[in-house]
């Protein structure tokens, strides 16, 4: 368990120190959005 | 970017929000990793009690951790905005506020685990906030997080 974290770089997500949203429904739909498919952050229902 | 989260710093934000006095909860792969869940996570996600008070204590964990936040960041931090990502840091931090699926703050406190010191959601609350959120990598996920809350269930 110790080693189970690592760390690659995440195109979009990572380009910035810091986001905020004020509903998580924001959120998802920024993901949604911007980011690449394959990231997986997108709604699939 | 970040580098990367690991285990020690799992255990620096332990003793950090706990210095602070700060009621979290270590939710997403994040919490069902530290339960023994075998997969990997590239930063931390803490459900955050959503309070004034628990929020000034956040921003003083955060700052105590190497975080670099901004006098509107830490205002939103102590107003508890939904969701607050933080790349700025030792490590990818996301404070979450008000997770999918999850009623409350106050029934997750009441049903969470609390493994190694750590104050972890529980596997059936993970679950249910993976399931609400319904994005492509929590659907990818949750057959086999089933399938471990299954085998940790049995375990206990």
């Amino acid at each position: 368990m110790k080693y189970a974290f690592v760390k690659t770089y995440k195109p979009v997500l990572d380009d910035a120190p810091y986001r905020s949203f004020d509903t998580m429904a924001d959120y998802r739909d920024w993901c949604q959005k911007n980011l690449p498919d394959w990231l997986g952050y997108g709604r699939t229902v | 970017m970040a580098g990367r989260f690991d285990y020690a710093q799992a255990e620096e934000i332990k003793v950090a929000f706990a210095r602070f006095d700060v009621r979290y909860l270590f939710i997403g792969k994040s919490g069902a990793v530290l339960l023994g869940y075998p997969d990997t996570t590239q930063d931390a996600d803490l459900f955050v009690e959503k309070s004034a008070e628990n929020g000034q204590g956040c921003v003083g964990a955060l700052r105590a951790l190497g975080f670099e936040l901004s006098e509107a960041t830490e205002e939103e931090i102590r107003r508890g905005k939904d969701f607050v990502q933080l790349k700025n840091g030792p490590f990818d931090l996301d404070l979450v506020f008000a997770p999918d699926g999850i009623e409350s703050f106050a029934v997750a406190w009441k049903n969470r685990v609390d493994t190694e010191g750590f104050p972890v959601c529980h596997p059936d609350d993970i679950i249910r906030s993976k399931e609400a959120a319904g994005r492509a990598k929590d659907i990818e996920s949750l057959p086999r997080l089933r399938a471990f809350r299954d085998y940790w269930k049995a375990q206990r």
